[in-house]
């Protein structure tokens, strides 16, 4: 208790790590703090059941109020970092062109954001894939595309050796890299922190935070213990989920009317087409290619070429019994992609009397007339590609979890000011997608890289 | 077996609903047949102990419930689409990602049980990841 630091930072993940390592090595005294545990590339889970129970939140995914939507969102040191497929897009001029205009924050352009990409870019081992690095699930894919005239192209992936030429499958990747070849917060930014001097503590739940005059009281509970520190700054980087649900147990929203308000998810549906000749889309690299056609953007969907473990898969598969048996049983014979679409954030985070988050995330009418149309793309790229029949899982994921604390100009409708800081606290930041002031579009995690950047450069400069 | 998680009665509720849902056919075996069930305690250990709970008791009931409202209650869950609004909707949509999602990831989950010999449904499936570490 009597231990103060410079910056408690709550959240591992993507921002997290990065402003850890950026503030420790400029000095600060830093403390890192995260709910989930701390695995090693040596520890982490072998099997996909195992790595869906202990590096998710709910202990493999957790549901709206009314089940409609599973989420995904890693609970572990690294955070969604070390389960998600390190994609790094940069945004376009529409993505902030939007936000800009959605939120009044000017630095939202492309042109103020680019020396903050360039200077994250810079740390990152990143990939772009070539045509060898493609398994047979890409080549069906591009093969739909290319015969109904459909743009697509190679995919930007953190990530250093991941071993393709000895023979690697990366589809185990998603239950966090065996190799620290994928570029996640805990392998780029976390374990060089530590051997400056950050303090990790892992396994650490925050349950409150609490401004006192010029410290940060956090309030949190290790291993059935509980635990206070102090520190000048705290920033919180817990993602949309995490960070809402915190000030919203924190007792901030009679303060904040948006608070926990203008959540989006990039909401997906997978379809599973299967053909005659082995795919085997486990094997090799997990993801090499998505689409770029001008058209879809505008249209609000993307499409991603995509699979996923037997688990999972059985779960995604419609019916039960001797018919799902059939359906497994043809496994290696199935390519798969999504349609993602850039949702509007009309979803909202609310903590019930629990404890528990209760997130309400229905579908708008915009949002299923998307669905539709990347639907009958997709479609019709699965049937291009010669597939005999072509699987629709019912269920619909939200992976990219953003807004709920956004930033803006307007104090009723944004938590964050432009400068990072929780409004009307000046020693309280907010640093992660929950700041996002809608949904982009395009896989949030670079951008969010970036925003930690430009933090990180704004403290350290003070 | 015992579980530190769920009473001798939901595991043999979870059986039960595990056999209609996987109920094994040529060289795949039933969920029960399996014995993946001897591992649920490692799967459930990190999930909220509120759901457990509440499985729990779903499972428990599920164990003396007729096979007839059993099949009922699978075809139901299994049909609910996201769209379906109302409580009995959402009760559903729950029932079905939790228990399948439990299910799927104990039977495809290469952990099989003390008893079982035969072919691990991974490898009938034909599952076979390449890890270089």
């Amino acid at each position: 208790m009597n231990d103060i630091y410079d910056y408690v930072i709550v959240g591992s993940g993507t921002a997290g790590g990065l402003l850890a390592h950026n503030l420790t090595r400029a000095g600060a005294r830093c403390l890192l703090i995260e709910a989930g545990k701390y695995f090693r590339k040596e520890t982490f889970p072998r099997l996909e059941g195992d790595a869906s129970a202990q590096l998710y939140w709910g202990g493999g995914f957790e549901l709206s109020h009314d089940a409609s939507m599973a989420f995904l969102r890693g609970r572990v040191v690294g955070g969604g970092s070390i389960v998600n497929q390190a994609l790094l897009d940069r945004f376009d001029e529409v993505a902030f062109d939007d936000w800009r205009a959605e939120s009044g924050v000017d630095f939202f352009s492309l042109a103020v954001m680019e020396p903050y990409y360039d200077k994250v870019e810079a740390k990152l081992a990143l990939h772009t894939f070539t045509a060898v690095e493609r398994n047979r699930n890409a080549e069906k894919f591009v093969a739909g595309c290319e015969a109904c005239g459909y743009e697509w192209k190679y995919l930007r992936r953190g990530q250093a050796d991941c071993g393709f030429e000895a023979g690697n499958d990366c589809i185990g990747c998603l239950g966090g890299c065996h190799r620290d070849a994928k570029q996640s917060s805990m392998v780029v930014f976390i374990r060089p922190a530590e051997a400056l001097g950050l303090t990790v503590a892992a396994e650490t739940m925050v349950e409150w935070v609490e401004p006192a005059g010029d410290l940060v009281r956090v309030h949190a509970t290790c291993q059935g213990n509980k635990q206070t520190f102090q520190a000048r700054h705290i920033i919180l980087s817990g993602g949309a989920f995490g960070t809402t649900g915190l000030l919203l147990r924190s007792g901030f929203k009679p303060r904040f009317a948006a608070l926990g308000r203008y959540f989006a998810s990039h909401p997906q549906l997978m379809f599973f087409a299967v053909y005659d000749e082995e795919i085997n889309a486990h094997q090799g690299y997990f993801q090499t290619v998505n689409s770029k056609d001008p058209r879809f953007r505008p249209r609000g969907f993307k499409l991603e070429n995509v699979f996923a473990g037997p688990a999972s898969s059985a779960l995604l598969f419609t019916g039960y019994g001797l018919s799902h048996h059939e359906i497994m049983r043809k496994y290696r014979y199935m390519a798969c992609a999504e349609v993602a679409i850039r949702d509007e954030n009309a979803g909202e985070i609310e903590v019930g009397k629990n404890g528990r988050l209760a997130i309400k995330k229905n579908l708008t009418d915009q949002d299923r007339r998307r669905m539709k149309d990347g639907t009958a793309v997709l479609k019709e790229i699965l049937a291009a590609s010669n597939a005999r029949q072509v699987i629709e899982s019912p269920l619909y994921f939200g992976l990219h979890l953003m807004g709920g604390s956004r930033m803006g100009t307007d104090p009723a409708t944004s938590v964050v000011e432009p400068d990072y800081k929780l409004r009307g606290f000046e020693n309280v930041y907010v640093c992660d997608s929950s700041l996002y002031p809608n949904a982009p579009g395009i896989n949030p995690a670079l951008t969010i890289m970036a925003l930690a950047q430009r933090l990180s450069d704004q403290l350290t400069r003070s | 077996m015992t579980s530190e998680y769920f009473s001798p009665r939901a595991l043999q509720g979870m059986n039960r609903i595990g056999d209609l849902l996987i109920p094994g056919d040529r060289d795949l075996p039933s969920f029960s047949e399996y014995g993946c069930i001897e591992k649920v305690d490692e799967l459930v250990a990190y999930a909220p102990a509120e759901d457990i709970a509440t499985l729990n008791t779903v499972l428990a009931v599920m164990a003396v419930a007729p096979t007839a409202v059993l099949r009922w209650l699978v075809e139901t869950m299994t049909a609910v689409t996201p769209e379906k609004t109302g409580t009995m909707a959402s009760l559903f949509r729950q029932l079905n990602f939790g228990l399948r999602g439990i299910l799927f990831s104990l039977y495809y989950g290469g952990k099989p049980g003390s008893q079982y010999n035969g072919r691990d449904p991974l490898e009938i499936i034909g599952y076979e990841v390449n890890r270089e570490e």
